[in-house]
């Protein structure tokens, strides 16, 4: 073990090159689908900056966590996984701002503050992608025997929270969220909650993928309260703070922003029933 | 990587000149959105304003090549602009004209607006 703790932590200057690689690999992989969503770019000028701020500052804690939990490379201590937030967030600026100009969206006549809002939003689920990179591409046994924080209650619920974050976020700019949310009456969106929830229980505790299969101990009762709807709730919180961060929920009344939120927490759901996969 | 002698490796230097560039990312982006935050004082309405920048002979028509300028930080959405030119009537809708910045687009006339002066404004838009 203490051997697979060495294969995966950098420690010359070669091998830390190679978990860059591996970084920009996972930025462009994660965010294809997002550089190519034109909400993407209106949101870089059409939110106020201090959103975008928050969000970006919100954003460094949550690759702070993802560097304990996983990263591009294992973290020694908490300066190492510091370090490799700050280069993940270099990684996902530099990667965003090339495939920005090069699809044209960053255009020559543009005022600065539109091209930097437009590059501070795509970083942020790019960083997402740079640090899970490594997991992404097959490192995932190296780096589940040496992250102990993983398996911890608290390292438990970072995942749910992490692996909501990476399912919800390619759909969460996009107008059809807010159009599916309307044109559901409440009774779906009822059955969509308890759907969610279901499937989150599901594929927790049921059909066992890679990596699950220590976690089930007790009753599916026990399991259900402590693991499933702790692991909905957190769904939803992920969900309600990108809507919010997005600027979706400006406006709606407390029942429709309900309905708006149920909608994402669905992929956010699913996303932390796979976190231990993708995360 | 085995025969290492203590069980803390040092961090190797790139690691330490990639968080410092992500840090300088960090800090230059977090700079132009909060010195966007300091000036941006107006109110929420966008001011703008649409002038031709030229005009160019095209087989449908004339061409007049037009600039709308936003001088407040406020976004404006579907940017509708109207020209005039004698009886004349073209529209052209932009989908987007961000805070303190330009968007353009192109306005036909069946005759040269270059004779005859257009007359151009903006009539409506959307917030974002």
């Amino acid at each position: 073990m203490a051997e697979a703790a060495r294969e995966h932590a950098a420690t010359s200057n070669r091998q830390y090159a190679v978990a860059l690689a591996r970084a920009f690999a996972g930025a462009l992989i994660f965010c294809l689908p997002l550089f190519m969503t034109m909400e993407m770019w209106w949101l870089g000028f059409s939110l106020e900056p201090w959103r975008l701020i928050l969000f970006s500052v919100a954003n460094m804690a949550v690759l702070y966590g993802l560097a304990h939990v996983a990263g591009f490379e294992q973290g020694q201590n908490w300066l190492d996984d510091l370090l490799d937030a700050f280069a993940a967030y270099f990684v996902a600026t530099l990667t965003s701002a090339a495939v920005l100009w090069l699809i044209g969206a960053i255009r020559p006549h543009m005022a600065p503050a539109e091209v930097a809002g437009m590059i501070a939003i795509q970083t942020v689920p790019a960083s997402f992608g740079a640090m899970i990179g490594a997991k992404m591409m097959g490192e995932g046994k190296e780096i589940e025997e040496t992250e102990h924080w993983r398996d911890s209650y608290s390292g438990q619920l970072f995942l749910f929270l992490a692996g909501a974050l990476f399912l919800s976020f390619t759909v969460a700019p996009t107008e059809e969220i807010m159009l599916v949310a309307f044109q559901m009456n409440p009774w779906q969106s009822l059955a969509m909650v308890l759907v969610s929830v279901s499937l989150l229980h599901a594929i927790l505790y049921v059909v066992q993928f890679h990596g699950q299969k220590k976690r089930f101990s007790n009753s599916h009762r026990d399991a259900f309260v402590r693991q499933t709807l702790p692991g909905y709730g957190i769904a939803l919180l992920a969900s309600i703070s990108i809507l919010w961060s997005f600027g979706r929920l400006d406006g709606l009344d407390i029942g429709p922003a309900a309905l708006v939120a149920v909608v994402l927490a669905f992929p956010a759901a699913i996303g932390a029933g796979i976190a231990r996969i993708v995360v | 990587m085995a025969g290492k002698g203590s069980d803390r490796d040092p961090i190797p230097a790139l690691e330490w000149v990639a968080a410092t560039l992500g840090l300088i990312a960090m800090v230059a982006l977090l700079f132009v959105l909060g010195r966007e935050i300091a000036t941006g004082s107006d109110d929420d309405v966008p001011s703008l304003s649409v002038a031709i920048d030229s005009v160019q002979p095209t087989p449908g028509g004339y061409v007049a090549q037009i600039r709308v300028t936003n001088r407040s930080a406020q976004t404006a959405a579907a940017v509708q602009v109207e020209g005039k030119l004698g009886d004349e009537k073209a529209t052209a809708t932009i989908d987007y004209v961000p805070g303190r910045s330009d968007a353009r687009g192109g306005l036909l006339f069946r005759s040269d607006p270059r004779i005859g002066e257009a007359e151009l404004r903006v009539v409506g838009y959307e917030l974002p």
